[in-house]
């Protein structure tokens, strides 16, 4: 490890970092408070819409059917989509710095020249993006834990599950990093990563959705990684949802040496 | 001993040749100008012996490490500044320098301070707000901070003004005396010709001159202007072999020698000359005949 490229890392992110993280506090502040407090208004008329139970049973990852109440509706807070795609956003935008980043921007040519191997970058960048990522979890889950004192007591999700959730969503994190992080290496322009990245990350989620409507899809819905993030069920029982957070993690972790091997043996400099 | 070894370094962009079965060897201590035109393989063979590149056969060597297994071992004894430099837009000399001796483990504060007086440059403005040429002199400052055994520059005067040229000439002329290795691309045949103790010049991937810039100053024709006396009948005069004469007028004869000029001044003693002048030696012309391809040199 190296602490010069560390602080270079630290240098660059902590903005947007710090950006994400007032995006995530907010909205699930917004959510923690809104959903159950409003719940008759949403059970009144907006679930009772077949395609919004439908989006939410994708969301939640199993069929809620008639035990929808408050509980149900403040768990959605964990997998609301623009809470996965502010936790996406900042990996998309971490993991694609090195190398499609610097060889997009030109500055790879300065940092290939310094005493270091490409092992000890790709390590210092990883540390960054699994600190930050780790970071923007708390920070949700703080936000959700101060903002429920405002709420009924009965309404409240037990405190271990919320953990549960918390860390099964940081595996969903690290899986969906992985892969990100082997888009990068094989790229040459920023643009071109993210925008694949971010086209795979949808066509994930649009699978999961699929999967409520069309039945002949369940046979592949083992490639959506949203498969093994199911927070309904984390509450309904008291187990922890081992097999999808190794999943999960052996997920990122394979993509994350592959996106290693495929940056130390290419060629990288400016072009 | 040998600082930078190549042996039949080969690196090809698709079908498109970078180098080919390049041979190369510089002696520490050194000072290698190394030339050629656009596309010849000079930033090539540069990133291959950074490790930027992955060699398709053949190896290179830098203080008998191998450039792409060992490259981080390689670049703690190298400073690089990179030909298209772009620098992070927040630089400033003075944090640059912070982070670069954090990286390198060594600090580099104080003789960056130096280089930064020397080089006449703010060491609070930020790049963003750096012309190319102020960007050039961090990219030189970041690189020569270390005082790395060997330095590795490409096209080094690029965006650079004469008196920081000169500045970064003398610089680099004290640091060759030192025992500094210098192994620099460029474009320009003059500062290769003031600086370099020797010039490889490539074209199309492989070497086509590695000599010594006294050698090459022997085999360089020079310009000279004979000037006849008013009265004098010239017309019967024959030019000697080792002059050939491109103009003749009825007070002047242009050419160009091959020879020693003291030759010339020897034919010269008994002929009716009000005047002679003989320019240095023009490396130019000789450069140029490198760059042309054999069949546009014919």
């Amino acid at each position: 490890m190296n602490w010069g490229l560390m602080a270079k890392t630290i240098r660059e992110v902590w903005m947007v970092t710090i950006l994400f993280a007032i995006g995530v506090a907010i909205f699930e502040s917004m959510l923690t408070y809104i959903l159950p407090t409003y719940f008759d208004e949403f059970a009144g008329h907006i679930l009772e819409i077949k395609f919004v139970r439908n989006i939410i049973t994708a969301l939640l990852g199993s069929d809620v059917g008639d035990k929808i109440g408050p509980t149900a509706l403040l768990s959605f807070s964990w997998v609301h989509p623009l809470l996965l795609t502010l936790l996406w956003g900042h990996e998309i935008t971490l993991c694609t710095r090195t190398p499609a980043g610097e060889i997009d921007r030109g500055t790879v040519d300065i940092l290939l020249g310094l005493p270091v191997s490409r092992w000890q970058i790709y390590i210092s960048e990883t540390i960054i993006w699994l600190g930050s990522g780790l970071m923007l979890i708390l920070i949700a889950l703080v936000a959700h834990l101060s903002i429920r004192t405002f709420i009924p007591e009965d309404m409240h999700l037990p405190l271990h599950r919320i953990i549960v959730v918390a860390i099964n969503l940081y595996c969903l994190y690290i899986a969906v990093g992985g892969v990100v992080w082997l888009v990068s290496a094989l790229s040459d322009r920023l643009g071109k990563a993210m925008g694949i990245s971010f086209a795979m990350i949808l066509a994930s989620m649009l699978l999961d959705f699929i999967i409520t409507f069309w039945e002949p899809a369940k046979s592949i819905e083992f490639l959506s990684v949203l498969d093994y993030y199911r927070p309904w069920q984390i509450f309904q029982s008291d187990t922890w949802p081992i097999q999808d957070m190794l999943t999960l993690t052996a997920i990122g972790l394979f993509f994350w040496l592959a996106g290693a091997w495929v940056f130390i043996r290419r060629d990288v400099c400016t072009v | 001993m040998s600082c930078i070894s190549t042996n039949n370094l080969t690196k090809y962009y698709g079908r498109r040749v970078g180098v080919d079965h390049l041979s190369i060897d510089v002696s520490a201590g050194e000072l290698l100008g190394f030339l050629g035109p656009n596309g010849a393989g000079k930033t090539t063979t540069i990133r291959l012996l950074m490790g930027l590149l992955k060699p398709n056969s053949g190896s290179a060597c830098v203080f008998d490490l191998d450039c792409w297994q060992q490259s981080h071992k390689v670049k703690a004894g190298v400073g690089y500044l990179p030909g298209d430099l772009r620098l992070y837009p927040w630089f400033t000399a003075r944090y640059a320098l912070k982070l670069f001796s954090q990286i390198h483990r060594k600090d580099m504060t104080r003789e960056g301070e130096k280089l930064t007086e020397l080089f006449d440059l703010d060491p609070d403005l930020r790049v963003d707000h750096m012309s190319r040429g102020t960007r050039q002199k961090l990219g030189l400052i970041l690189a020569l901070a270390p005082r790395p055994p060997l330095l590795i520059l490409d096209e080094p005067t690029t965006g650079l003004d004469p008196i920081i040229q000169y500045k970064l000439y003398t610089l680099l002329r004290s640091l060759a005396d030192e025992g500094h290795t210098i192994f620099f691309s460029s474009h320009t045949l003059s500062e290769v010709e003031t600086l370099c103790d020797r010039v490889m010049i490539l074209r199309k991937g492989k070497v086509v001159a590695n000599e010594s810039i006294e050698s090459l100053r022997d085999r360089a024709k020079r310009v000279v202007t004979i000037y006849w006396k008013n009265s004098a009948n010239h017309e019967a005069i024959m030019a000697p072999t080792f002059l050939t004469v491109s103009e003749k007028n009825s007070k002047t004869w242009t050419g160009t020698i091959e020879a020693d000029a003291m030759e010339l001044m020897r034919w010269c003693q008994d002929k009716p000359i009000a005047d002679v002048i003989i320019e240095q030696p023009d490396l130019s012309a000789l450069f140029q005949q490198y760059y042309l391809s054999p069949e546009n040199s014919q």
